[in-house]
């Protein structure tokens, strides 16, 4: 799925993910990663694909962390008793949007105790089991007296306008619903409140409200949210597109481990695949997707990068006698099948086709695998101009050498978990390292990056 | 050799001079290439211009860097400040103003009020990976006219003696 919504994610809070205890980091478009094993490098990227599976993925059971085995796992230190917290802050269309989650296994049921939703420190939503809380700012509803009750008049051909239940500016200081039993079932606020909605419009802002109208999902008090317009923009969107552009954001992360070799050279039956697997197990579907829909063409991006690192070599997918799909490659035109391809061939395919798939965030551990130098410049250079929200890890000196010195995180494992630090000082140590004639890597593995050049 | 920013420019800058070759904008017996630099303070510049002349026997550096908007004349001193001592007479350095794309925005007489390539995007959906698709489509004679840091570029390429 393509988010058409334009989302950035600024920040990442995490409290209590396996090695990350506290961590508050701001990411800029090109994030790398460098520490030693198990610092919690990985971990740090494992924390988006648990959110992912915590809000996004429709798995019954509702068991998020089952691939870490079991909620022990995930939790600092074993400690079952704390609760998981995750903060997101995107720019979303505009508005800055910031998303906090509070998971817990209290009772020995995994379930999300706690939501907050604030967009653009105007409108806070926070649901607890079911009920809901609305507030606005009294400085934005001061600031808008006469907007806003032109607003809430408009609102009075809405069938709750009916009722006796007229929306007053005390209502939007602070509303509390309770909402109806079956919505115990929706696992994340931003779906909780994709729901039917009304919208209008006045000069710069919008209303929506959730209504009576007699569906099942029966609610006993009307749910209204004011939105301003964006900085950005004149005219606001109804409030459900920022809820829809919050879930499709989170549910646009792809995250990347090592390409599982044997997997993604073996073929598997066709299936319309849109979004990229983990481990790139269901990479020949998806490049057979997008063969297909464009009529017998890979992505230009990837017919590219392939014939710039690979000039003899071409990729097509393919179907076995029995009808399963497989990638075969033509070298100077002789044709192999996957058991020849270069596994290096496999990791670029998977990025590439990757930043193709246009993801709200993309973190790839451990970039380096499996690439050449030349191969893992072009790389860095796609993710560096993919226009998405980048996170890499890695071991690698070269990879250090090749990026800014203020794209770079330093990992530490402490005793209060991992820390990730950005250089403080890039220019001072720069002139440094000229001066010394020591490059970034070397001055990273010997300790020229000390704590001294480095802030949280 | 031919040292640039990115790994799109290493295809762009190697068929650019095959095609100022062919057209004899420049002396046939140039053998060009080009090679990725990490930017413009990076201290991996000295030892990669090491290997490329006492290793690989490179008798000839062009480094092109962007300014990206800063001064170009701080980002030439930057990357001077890189070039080994005793290589500096046979190192020459382009800054461009922005990026290499400037040319192809010069060569279609776009004005440029942003980064060339956002432009560019905005107006064709231009992406860096098709940057070496555009080396067939430029006017080398009207960059040469009045695109400055073409006109550099072709004059250091000029300056490179023959083996």
């Amino acid at each position: 799925m393509v988010n058409t919504l334009k989302c950035v994610l600024k920040e990442a809070r995490i409290n209590n993910f396996k090695s990350l205890k506290d961590l508050r980091v701001s990411l800029d478009r090109f994030n790398v990663i460098v520490g030693r094993n198990a610092s919690g490098k990985t971990n740090f990227v494992e924390f988006f694909r648990f959110l992912k599976n915590a809000l996004v993925e429709e798995r019954r059971p509702y068991m998020p962390y089952i691939e870490w085995w079991s909620y022990h796992n995930i939790v600092w230190e074993g400690k079952e008793q704390l609760p998981i917290v995750a903060g997101l802050k995107f720019e979303i269309d505009g508005y800055d949007v910031d998303y906090e989650v509070v998971f817990s296994i209290a009772g020995g049921i995994f379930s999300i105790l706690d939501e907050q939703l604030t967009i653009d420190r105007s409108v806070f939503v926070e649901r607890r089991g079911q009920l809901l809380k609305i507030r606005h700012s009294e400085e934005f509803i001061k600031a808008n007296v006469q907007k806003v009750q032109k607003l809430l008049d408009l609102t009075r051909g809405f069938p709750f306008g009916d009722t006796k239940k007229r929306i007053t500016k005390d209502y939007l200081l602070g509303a509390q619903v309770r909402l109806p039993t079956d919505f115990s079932n929706l696992i994340d606020l931003p779906r909780t409140l994709l729901i039917p909605m009304l919208s209008t419009s006045y000069r710069d802002m919008s209303i929506s409200c959730m209504l009576d109208l007699g569906s099942p999902r029966k609610v006993e008090e009307p749910i209204v949210i004011i939105l301003p317009a964006p900085k950005t923009k004149k005219a606001p969107p109804p409030v459900m597109t920022i809820f829809d552009g919050l879930r499709s954001a989170i549910n646009n992360f792809i995250v990347l481990k090592h390409p599982s070799m044997k997997e993604v050279k073996s073929p598997s039956a066709p299936r319309k695949e849109e979004v990229l697997s983990e481990d790139a197990t269901n990479l020949h579907n998806i490049l057979f997707y997008w063969f297909q829909k464009e009529g017998g063409k890979i992505p230009e991006r990837i017919e590219r990068g392939l014939t710039k690192l690979f000039p003899n070599i071409q990729i097509r997918p393919s179907l076995t006698s029995d009808g399963k799909v497989f990638i075969k490659m033509y070298d100077k035109g002789i044709e192999l099948d996957p058991p020849c391809i270069p596994d290096g061939l496999y990791k670029i395919l998977t990025v590439l086709a990757a930043i193709e798939l246009k993801p709200s965030l993309l973190a790839v551990d451990e970039i380096e695998n499996s690439l050449y130098a030349e191969a893992l410049e072009y790389v860095i250079d796609e993710l560096k101009n993919s226009e998405t929200t980048v996170i890499v890890t890695t071991h690698s000196p070269l990879v250090v050498d090749m990026v800014k010195l203020e794209d770079l995180f330093i990992v530490e494992r402490t005793a209060e978990g991992t820390v990730l630090k950005k250089i403080e000082n890039p220019e001072e140590i720069r002139e440094k390292l000229k001066e010394l004639k020591i490059t970034q890597s070397e001055s990273w593995i010997y300790g020229g990056l000390s704590e001294r050049h480095q802030k949280s | 050799m031919i040292i640039c920013e990115d790994r799109y420019g290493v295809g762009f800058f190697e068929q650019l001079a095959n095609r100022l070759k062919n057209e004899g904008f420049i002396p046939g017996y140039l053998n060009v290439k080009a090679a990725r630099f990490y930017g413009p303070c990076n201290t991996k510049l000295d030892r990669q211009i090491k290997a490329l002349a006492y290793l690989s026997c490179f008798n000839f550096f062009l480094v092109v860097a962007d300014a990206d908007g800063e001064s170009q004349q701080r980002v030439k001193e930057r990357i001077e400040g890189h070039v080994p001592k005793e290589l500096r007479n046979s190192c020459n350095t382009v800054v461009l103003r922005h990026e290499v794309e400037e040319w192809i925005c010069y060569d279609k007489g776009i004005q440029i009020d942003d980064k060339p390539s956002i432009i560019l995007k905005e107006k064709e959906g231009y992406e860096k990976y098709k940057l070496d698709s555009y080396v067939a489509k430029l006017d080398i004679n009207r960059l040469r006219k009045g695109c400055v840091s073409f006109c550099d570029f072709i004059e250091c390429l000029l300056k490179c003696p023959e083996c």
